[in-house]
């Protein structure tokens, strides 16, 4: 079975690494492809514990789950802190922060509108 | 130890181990079929729309199908506690549960969130639609 689930994990691995990519290609957002990729490598890590945990294995399953927890919560802190900072002045939302898909309306204090097409 | 007993306790590892073996690969099916559904619907969704929020509620399904595995595969944990014979065996058990309650408990969290924020989204697209139409 350990062979097998190897196989599934390295599957699911060339899923993320396309499924990111696909909605890099079509959102043009890397915070929108980053969560995508996360979720399918935490799928690949669960499996490949489910296969014969070792001390490797776990460690680097629990990097991955830690760093999905990282960039999520980063991710949210950052969209809070800009949404934070057009309250209060303000803001003209430049390239890196429509990439990361909030856009802080000048005289409308406290709001955030996604970005979409 | 007597012949039975032996006898007895290697029984019941091997049963043990195969009821082991066989949630494990319930939470394993779990997590591959969800994967595989996640990544046909994140080319579809993403071929055919333009807009990060259409990939939220496949991620969504995704952390659901990821929880249910997990739970068959805390499961199979709980069963191996019944034979773990040496002190390195019994620390990985912990650690993979520790793990998996762990990704457990943040996926449950993320997953409440992502759908409130889906909820609060169609309430305000909703009400944006009632007030074009007034």
């Amino acid at each position: 079975m350990t062979g097998a689930l190897d196989a599934a994990a390295l599957a699911v691995v060339a899923a993320a690494l396309v499924s990111a990519g696909v909605v890099l290609v079509s959102t043009r957002r890397p915070a929108a492809a980053l969560p995508v990729l996360l979720d399918l490598l935490t799928a690949a890590g669960l499996l490949r514990l489910a296969a014969e945990p070792s001390w490797q294995r776990i460690v680097s399953a629990a990097a991955v789950v830690a760093l999905r927890h990282l960039v999520v919560h980063g991710l949210r802190a950052g969209a809070a802190a800009w949404s934070v900072a057009g309250s209060g002045q303000s803001v003209t939302a430049g390239p890196d922060l429509q990439r990361l898909g909030v856009r802080a309306r000048a005289g409308r204090p406290g709001q955030v509108q996604r970005r979409g097409r | 130890m007597s012949g039975e007993g032996f006898d007895a306790e290697e029984a019941l590892q091997s049963a043990v181990g195969l009821l082991v073996t066989l949630v494990e690969a319930c939470g394993a099916v779990v997590i591959i079929v969800g994967a595989l559904w996640a990544f046909v619907r994140f080319v579809g969704v993403g071929l055919r729309r333009r807009d990060a929020s259409a990939f939220v509620p496949v991620r969504l399904v995704l952390g659901r199908f990821l929880a249910l595995g997990l739970e068959f595969q805390l499961a199979s944990d709980v069963l191996r506690t019944a034979v773990a014979p040496s002190w390195e065996q019994l620390g990985q058990l912990a650690a993979v549960a520790a793990i998996r309650t762990a990704l457990n408990f943040f996926l449950s969290r993320e997953i409440d969130e992502e759908r409130r924020q889906v909820a609060e989204e169609e309430q305000r697209s909703a009400v944006g639609s009632s007030r074009t139409a007034t």
